[in-house]
């Protein structure tokens, strides 16, 4: 089954870019991977947020323990994006490692753009360019997950109701 | 998934009413980025629900600003905790 730039075959879930969107991504990546390794940016925040809503202490505690694999788990997934943009057919592991990092740099982009708040109205390119080419980044890559989402989807089993 | 980032204000918990027999719950919060679509695929495949319940989880989280997706003991939710942030979810844990 094929959804717009990913098709499923049976070696796995093959996805085509043109050169200018897989250049494009792969500069966005590495931009990214040193967003993950400073880890200064206050949007990147949302990659740590409370888990525990009244008890900070434990809140603390769980992301003293999680935080570093998370990270290390976060730029293992950078590499199989990077490696799979050549073209060859991704297995389980790479479908989850696209999934999370297309969804990381939505989630970061979101935040930086302030998507959710009641006042947000996407940025015009003529008054707030560099903004309105982040929006635009930011849509781009909520459609190639969808697609990849619409494509995987197809592979997983049923599934229980309980 | 459209509502803006807050904390959310859930009920109270007093510490000192922690038991450790009680399960805990693993609360999914609504966030604005997130794709409808992704978060239901995420429900399937990390605790595997047909489309159905999936769809209507994500549906909960979306309207009511939080589902409980899953419980156990404090270890399991911890890690379903984690799988979740994994995914780019955002979870909390709540003793019932």
């Amino acid at each position: 089954m094929a959804r717009g730039k990913f098709r499923s075959g049976p070696d796995g879930i093959t996805v085509t870019l043109r050169d200018a969107e897989r250049s494009g991504l792969a500069a966005v990546l590495e931009q990214f991977r040193q967003l993950l390794l400073e880890g200064t940016d206050a949007s990147m925040l949302r990659f740590q947020p409370p888990v525990h809503i009244h008890d900070h202490k434990a809140s603390d505690e769980f992301w003293d323990m999680a935080a570093g694999p998370l990270l290390r788990h976060r730029l293992e997934a950078l590499e199989i994006v990077e490696a799979g943009l050549a073209g060859a057919p991704l297995d389980d592991e790479a479908v989850s490692a696209w999934m999370q990092t297309l969804n990381s740099l939505r989630l970061y982009l979101g935040n930086t753009l302030e998507v959710g708040a009641a006042t947000f109205d996407p940025p015009r390119p003529g008054d707030q360019p560099q903004e309105a080419a982040r929006y635009m980044l930011y849509e781009w890559l909520g459609g190639l997950l969808d697609q990849l989402v619409a494509t995987a989807a197809g592979t997983l089993p049923p599934g229980s109701d309980d | 998934m459209t509502s803006p980032v807050t904390t959310p204000v859930l009920d109270p918990v007093d510490e000192t009413d922690r038991r450790p027999d009680l399960p805990w719950k693993v609360i999914v919060l609504d966030d604005p980025v997130n794709l409808m679509s992704y978060v239901t695929y995420v429900f399937r495949k990390l605790f595997g629900y047909s489309q159905e319940k999936a769809h209507r989880l994500m549906m909960q989280v979306h309207t009511e600003g939080k589902a409980v997706v899953a419980s156990g003991q404090r270890e399991k939710a911890e890690f379903d905790v984690y799988r979740l942030h994994e995914h780019g979810l955002w979870a909390i844990l709540e003793q019932d």
